[in-house]
């Protein structure tokens, strides 16, 4: 009687344990996941004024948002950014990695940590060193750039609106290259040897093999990376922040269209129209993904 | 037989000439990894340097300061002006110009003579005997106890001396002593382990349900989970923090800690891993009388240990530099983590304090880099597992 108490309570944890496992992430979830998203599209249709006053305003944020120029421009900058991101920091990362991956290298593991150092620091904390590192004059990159090349050591990298966005280029270049190489080179790594050794015996070139043995082998990495790219480079938000000091820089040379939603949302107050701007991200960053999907589908039909 | 031998010469010239290429080749990589190191070393090794330096040193020297004086400024008496002085000079302040006038302080009982102290006072013997300070670079001023600007009386002369630029610690007193950085710190550490452990348990336990067992719902979770790594985190923010202020969880630990806890990124990983492990070791287990929390503490959690790892490094990181949420969260100063201190309080209190922002930055970058040195072979096993299986 009792082991058959004890056999029928075993029973009932095993049958309860995955609901119980997964109760506590799915409760959290519907409360802070899957309700501000739905709350976020309720939101996007009304003006607020702060967390308690909301008033019914249907498309309106919609046709504002459309007529917006701030917003045209954060929407511009940030594109300008995942442009170099992909087309300027991509192809760097993959040919990093295709140094690293060189057989006789020595020291890989000691060059594979240095150049995924700068990663280690975090957007927040890139931005407080670049304001030092990127000072007119004084700091240590205008003070480089004059030494090796003589470049005018006036000029305001953070301060000009001409400079801003290069700037920023290239600190997520200095972030991110190496990081986005240990991807290729995972990758590079599990390539099949015997393939370029059968192109090689071919007669097929460094050039050929590259283009017809390595590039369709990490295909998928490389769609994958071009995609994680793309959704980080339009979420940027705290590099130039602090960068920028909290600002949109110079004629708002730095404005992102994160940084938008927050001044939007929480310098004005209107969460409203910061769900719209989340909204319209949220619909791009889809519409990225899913464009590179059916690239890759296409690209993957051809190969 | 000729032809033979024509064909080895052949091959042993093409064979030097390929040797001689892959030297160059070779020589080609170094030098361009070598390079490239450079750039990425150089604002990290600039960084550390500038943690050393006074806020009014920050531009003035590239590396570390090195000079202990510059300059002396005679600003009464008959030496009256302005002296350049460098290392090694010995400086004098007399009465004529044939002495090699030192300006030296005897002591009473004929010892050798001491270095100049902030507020000695020193007397020049009316009689005309020269006495004063031997004042010869680094030696005349030992620590740092005289900063430049400061200003000493030697009898009626008094003196002013500029430089003494030499590395410092007194960015971390300020940081620690006039913003209170300890506590920022602190709460650091608190936030981003309670965050870590969070995120370990939820993302482990649901990654297990989602792995091992059929439930009604399953495939409705997934494709949920899946969706919404669509969607960008920034969308959330008002509604969480309108949420939060229905709540009443705004300036607190926990408006962070719950809308941190929901991430989908990690139980899809640890689903991923788990899926590897062996039914015929779970059943056995559970033949055995192993309960089912049992199974995930004993047999699943040592299994996926490499992954946890992996894992607990990545949320520690991102959790570690979250700025934005908290920024919106905290509100009192006594809350602020480490970012938001920064950027908040340090950043802003003023044009001169790049000293403390850097050593603050230093501190705060110190954390996640230990850790990542401590496990970077499951770090990057860990990055890649997703991308390059999938």
């Amino acid at each position: 009687m009792a082991n058959e108490k004890q056999y029928s309570a075993w029973r009932a944890q095993q049958r309860m344990a995955p609901y119980l496992f997964i109760a506590p992430f799915c409760i959290l979830f519907c409360v802070f996941g899957l309700y501000p998203i739905l709350k976020s599209l309720y939101l996007a249709f009304h003006t607020t004024n702060g967390p308690r006053s909301l008033v019914f305003t249907g498309f309106d944020n919609f046709r504002f948002l459309l007529q917006d120029p701030d917003f045209y421009t954060a929407l511009w900058n940030t594109s300008v950014f995942a442009f170099f991101s992909i087309f300027l920091q991509l192809p760097l990362a993959l040919g990093l990695a295709l140094l690293l991956n060189s057989t006789w290298l020595k020291g890989r593991t000691l060059f594979r940590f240095v150049f995924f150092a700068p990663n280690l620091m975090g957007q927040v904390f890139v931005g407080f060193l670049g304001v030092v590192i990127f000072s007119p004059r004084y700091g240590l990159f205008s003070r480089f750039l004059t030494a090796v090349a003589g470049v005018n050591p006036d000029i305001k990298w953070l301060l000009d609106e001409r400079f801003v966005m290069p700037t920023l280029v290239l600190i997520s270049l200095w972030m991110y290259v190496g990081y986005n190489s240990i991807y290729f080179l995972a990758a590079l790594q599990s390539v099949d040897k015997e393939l370029h050794e059968a192109a090689s015996v071919d007669g097929a070139g460094p050039w050929d093999r590259f283009w017809h043995v390595t590039v369709p082998a990490i295909k998928p990495v490389i769609l994958i990376v071009v995609l994680m790219s793309t959704i980080g480079s339009f979420q940027l938000f705290e590099l130039p922040f602090n960068l920028l000091k909290g600002t949109s820089g110079p004629n708002k040379a730095g404005l992102t269209i994160v940084m938008y939603l927050y001044q939007r949302g929480f310098e004005v107050g209107n969460l409203g129209y910061a769900s719209t701007i989340g909204w319209t991200l949220a619909l791009i960053v889809m519409f990225i993904s899913l464009v590179q999907k059916k690239l890759s589908e296409r690209v993957r039909g051809h190969g | 037989m000729v032809e033979s031998a024509n064909n080895q010469s052949i091959r042993i010239v093409g064979r030097t000439a390929g040797a001689d290429n892959a030297k160059w080749l070779r020589a080609l990589l170094y030098i361009s990894l070598l390079t490239a190191s450079f750039f990425m070393l150089a604002p990290l090794g600039w960084m550390c340097c500038a943690i050393f330096k006074s806020s009014a040193d920050m531009f003035t020297y590239t590396l570390l300061p090195y000079e202990t004086l510059e300059k002396i400024e005679v600003q009464e008496g008959p030496e009256k002006g302005a002296w350049k002085v460098i290392q090694g000079d010995v400086f004098s302040i007399g009465t004529g110009e044939s002495d090699t006038i030192r300006v030296e302080k005897l002591p009473a009982n004929g010892g050798p003579a001491r270095f100049v102290r902030k507020g000695d006072v020193w007397e020049i013997d009316p009689a005309g005997t020269p006495k004063g300070v031997l004042v010869n670079g680094r030696y005349a001023m030992p620590d740092a106890k005289l900063r430049g600007g400061e200003i000493i009386r030697v009898g009626t002369t008094k003196i002013r001396f500029d430089g003494m630029h030499v590395p410092t610690l007194q960015n971390f007193r300020e940081l620690f002593t006039k913003f209170n950085f300890g506590r920022n710190l602190l709460n650091s550490f608190f936030l981003t382990c309670t965050a870590t452990s969070i995120s370990l348990i939820l993302s482990s336990l649901g990654g297990f349900a989602l792995a091992k067992y059929e439930f009604a719902g399953k495939r409705v979770v997934l494709v949920i989970l899946l969706a919404t790594m669509m969607i960008p985190p920034s969308l959330l923010l008002a509604p969480n923090y309108e949420l939060l202020v229905h709540m009443n969880l705004m300036n607190s630990y926990l408006g962070i800690l719950l809308p941190g806890a929901v991430g989908a990124f990690g139980m899809l990983l640890f689903r991923q891993a788990m899926l590897g492990v062996p039914d015929d070791l779970i059943e056995a287990a559970r033949i055995d009388g192993c309960s089912e929390l049992g199974i995930y503490w004993k047999i699943i959690m040592p299994v996926v240990r490499p992954m946890s790892g992996a894992f607990c490094l990545m949320a520690f990181m991102a959790s570690w530099n979250s700025f934005l949420m908290p920024m919106i969260v905290l509100q009192s100063e006594s809350l602020f983590t480490v970012p938001i201190a920064l950027s908040q309080t340090i950043s802003i209190s003023g044009d001169n304090q790049y000293g403390p922002l850097m050593a603050g930055t230093f501190l705060g970058v110190l954390p996640p880099a230990m850790l990542f040195f401590l496990l970077q072979k499951e770090f990057i096993a860990g990055l890649t597992a997703g991308a390059v299986k999938g």
